[in-house]
């Protein structure tokens, strides 16, 4: 059972007189076994924002107007409390990154990009024809598709159309805040990965949808009517978003042995990424129930505090694997599931031996 | 008076990793587009092509292949480190791109 030899008092004692880490560690335990056990978290939040005071803060969003240009950040539109905008892009953006912020916030226990709060800037309405969303390394980036276009010539919406585009794009400052998976090959590839699965969890914790119920799509709504397809990418079934006469078809793998070995979009990481993103899917189809309460939680930790820049595919495994057993136990069902997700994709899970509650503890008191 | 210069440009990465190519020749420029690469071409502004962005995600890197009777020259751009000059042209290739990908 979860943490079978760290009863919670003694997480409490940790996260009242640990170290930083040691205090996250436990925090998170407590609210993950909080939610386990279908309680509220006031205890743990009362803790949190005790020991924590940044963390009392409340989210701070921004939405910036570009006017069309690529300046960044542009023209303040709407800033946190404000009311609703005219605009529905400064809407959506607005909105989204409150979505976002609330997940990572009330499940995991995170304060923001940074984890203490760093305020949550988006621009929208960016350049001329502009289809695509980033992240610069600051904030978020939105354009407005193919708006320049005649109507009938339309292929791409506005991006923040999508709330699981938003949740991506906030995710990537998430991640170069913590594992910062460099952005090419297996790491890259994995980088997207996070980046689509907390972008999927945002979107289906929003609609309340349990696995089943949720379409694991990636950028839905963001082609227009003129596009056969679906979305950009699927991590229920990765290489089947779209197929169309003119974008050609989603190249996504769904299995190590279509692997795609190229130079372009730094290595495939938007390719690739179809195979990290299956092995989540099908962990979380395992486990059932709302994907972002254990399998979701497992990957967060395997982010903040299990990989490294250079990670690849198979340190991903074998990190989930071992953070599955810190949280739910060794040979629990939910690190079964975790091995089973790796296993589908063409990767098995070996080597590291999942270290059980008491090497987890002695790591937690650093020992 | 010069050789007519041919043109392949191709845009890769961004969100959607879907790439965006078209191939066009000299003529089919305007005028000010067809000043601009050769100002730049002159100046060998293409040559100081930038290295690949290493801060953020989802940003698109751009590859222009110049070809000039037979000599072949390609320059690659990330989106974040474009001078002004080379930005307009690249611009103007993407939305030549864009339509032409409808209309093909
Ligand atoms: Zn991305």
């Amino acid at each position: 059972m979860l943490y079978c030899i760290i009863p919670p008092y003694m997480l409490k004692q940790i996260a009242l007189n640990g170290s930083p880490a040691q205090k996250n560690f436990a925090l998170n335990a407590l609210n993950l076994t909080a939610q386990l056990y279908g309680q509220r978290l006031t205890f743990a939040e009362a803790l949190r924002d005790l020991i924590r005071p940044e963390l009392a803060a409340e989210k701070y969003r921004a939405v910036y107007h570009a006017d069309f240009t690529e300046t960044l950040p542009g023209r303040l539109v709407r800033k946190e409390g404000d009311p609703p905008a005219e605009d529905i892009a400064v809407n959506e953006a607005y909105e989204g990154a409150g979505l976002t912020y609330d997940l990572f916030h009330d499940v995991y226990g995170r304060n923001s990009i940074d984890g203490h709060g760093m305020h949550l800037n988006s621009t929208v309405h960016y350049g001329r024809g502009y289809d695509n969303a980033f992240w610069n390394g600051q904030q978020m980036v939105y354009g407005d598709g193919d708006e320049d276009l005649p109507p009938e010539e339309r292929l791409f919406n506005r991006f923040t159309a999508s709330l699981d585009v938003i949740g991506h794009e906030l995710t990537h400052g998430i991640t170069q805040h913590e594992a910062n998976l460099v952005y090419f090959g297996q790491s890259g590839a994995l980088n997207e990965s996070f980046s689509d699965i907390f972008g999927s969890l945002v979107k289906q914790r929003a609609r309340s949808q349990s696995v089943g119920e949720a379409d694991w799509i990636i950028g839905e709504g963001l082609f227009t009517p003129h596009v056969h397809g679906v979305g950009i990418r699927s991590l229920k079934a990765p290489g089947t978003a779209y197929d169309d006469p003119i974008l050609g078809k989603d190249p996504q793998p769904a299995h190590m042995r279509d692997y795609v070995e190229t130079s372009e979009d730094n290595g495939g990481v938007h390719i690739n990424s179809g195979i990290p993103n299956h092995a989540f899917y099908v962990t979380a189809r395992e486990i059932g129930g709302y994907a972002w309460e254990k399998a979701g939680q497992i990957w967060y930790r395997a982010l903040t505090s299990g990989l490294t820049a250079l990670a690849d595919f198979k340190a991903a495994a074998a990190v989930t694997y071992r953070i599955a057993g810190e949280l739910f136990g060794n040979g629990s069902l939910e690190q079964q599931a975790v091995r089973k997700g790796w296993q589908e994709v063409g990767l098995t899970v070996d080597g590291e031996q999942a270290s059980g509650c008491l090497p987890a503890l002695l790591h937690l008191l650093g020992k | 008076m010069n050789t007519p210069l041919k043109i392949r440009f191709e845009r890769r990465g961004g969100f959607t990793g879907i790439p965006l190519r078209i191939h066009l020749e000299e003529k089919d420029l305007p005028i000010e587009a067809q000043m601009r690469l050769r100002e730049l071409l002159q100046a060998h502004a293409l040559e100081r092509h930038s290295r690949p962005s290493t801060v953020g995600a989802d940003r698109f890197t751009y590859h222009l292949t110049v070809i000039n009777e037979d000599q072949e020259h390609t320059f690659e751009f990330s989106e974040s480190e474009m001078s002004e000059e080379v930005r307009s042209l690249v611009e103007y290739l993407s939305q030549a791109a864009r339509r032409a990908r409808r209309l093909s």
